[in-house]
């Protein structure tokens, strides 16, 4: 029983740091939306920057300097948050990725975020908030076909 | 996506003197700026205490199964309920005929609300995210968690993170090809061809103008 209680207690643990992450998250764009009027979708920043143009540059870069130092001190302080063999609970029989499964799935985000005009961030977050049905189209079918690729396409590539 | 250059829509002071106008402006862009800044950082802080940049949960999210985890589900929710308030008091949300004509207030350093306003669901959107939702599954990374975790010395997140550079650049170079291929419209596809600008969006990417109050 009390096995039970301390599984259980570990996962609410666990959702409840999720859901005030996402917390934190939600406050970021808020932030960004009240101060500066701008939509955070990370792809469209970063997209944005591959381009000079007037007036919206300079915004890009102070948002990806606050979001890389972030990280780069956080990967000192809080190295758990990004290293799954430093988190114990997390049971993970999986090898690591092939390089060249990431370099295929990169170009596939950067290439797919850029036609869809928008990635989690963009659609998933500020798109659902704002009620738009272009988002609520877009998340659906990345979450659809998230799913599916890892339930079904993964597996299959393991194996060959 | 990206925006025309921004007319300043707040122009009332620039008759009356232009030194405190100038200084003014200078102050609000330097707010503005440090503003960026701190939710930036946020969103990587975010990021890491929800577990989002750890690959592992996104794929034993997506993967349905054992060993599911649900976690994305209880950031998606704290991300919302949090923006979904913001979105409403700013009076910037997408207008649907049962909600209230929105009028989006004007934002604390910046003089123009920058807002998407497109309404169509076309197959650009769809395929786009067809795309990124295999990319998504296959890497465990999406471009924030990918950016927060190069910078914080993961191997895997640096090579995420170059080859998105390198995919967005190659729709870049898709697209000038499409739209010089496909386009009846000759004077956009000379356009296409000649600058890396993207005329399209630009036209329905509008800025919401704030009426004067």
């Amino acid at each position: 029983m009390t096995v039970i209680k301390c599984v259980i207690g570990n996962m609410a643990t666990n959702f409840l740091q999720s859901f005030l992450g996402g917390a934190l998250i939600g406050l970021s764009v808020v932030i960004l939306l009240i101060g500066s009027g701008r939509i955070t979708g990370i792809s469209g920043i970063l997209n944005g920057l591959l381009h000079y143009h007037k007036g919206t540059t300079a915004w890009r870069i102070y948002f990806m300097l606050g979001l890389t130092v972030s990280g780069y001190l956080l990967g000192i302080i809080y190295p758990q948050a990004f290293d799954i063999s430093l988190v114990a609970n997390l049971n993970t029989s999986s090898m690591p990725t092939p390089y060249l499964q990431i370099v295929i799935a990169g170009i596939l985000v950067g290439f797919g975020t850029v036609m869809g005009t928008g990635c989690t961030s963009g659609h998933g977050i500020c798109g659902l908030a704002r009620l738009s049905p272009r988002s609520l189209a877009a998340t659906l079918t990345f979450m659809i076909v998230g799913i599916l690729t890892a339930t079904w396409l993964m597996p299959l590539l393991k194996k060959g | 996506m990206f925006e025309p250059n921004d007319v300043d829509a707040d122009t009332n002071n620039n008759n009356n003197n232009n030194n405190s106008n100038n200084s003014t402006t200078n102050n609000k862009d330097s707010l503005n700026y440090f503003n960026c800044l701190i939710a930036g950082a946020l969103f990587a802080i975010g990021l890491a205490i929800s577990g989002m940049t750890l690959p592992e949960k996104i794929i034993h999210f997506l993967q349905l199964g054992k060993n599911w985890d649900p976690s994305l589900i209880f950031v998606m929710m704290g991300a919302l309920s949090v923006s979904g308030l913001g979105f409403w008091w700013m009076r910037a949300y997408y207008h649907h005929s049962f909600l209230p004509s929105p009028n989006p207030k004007t934002p604390m350093f910046s003089s123009k609300i920058h807002l998407p306003l497109r309404k169509d669901i076309d197959w650009k959107l769809i395929c786009g995210a067809i795309l990124f939702g295999v990319g998504w599954a296959l890497g465990g990374y999406c471009p924030g968690p990918g950016i927060v975790s190069a910078t914080a010395g993961q191997k895997p997140a640096i090579i995420f993170l170059i080859s998105m550079v390198i995919g967005m650049i190659l729709h870049h170079f898709y697209k000038q090809w499409f739209d010089y291929r496909f386009s009846s419209d000759l004077n956009v596809a000379v356009e296409s061809k000649n600058e890396n600008s993207n005329s399209e969006t630009a036209q329905k990417n509008t800025d919401v103008e704030i009426p004067k109050h």
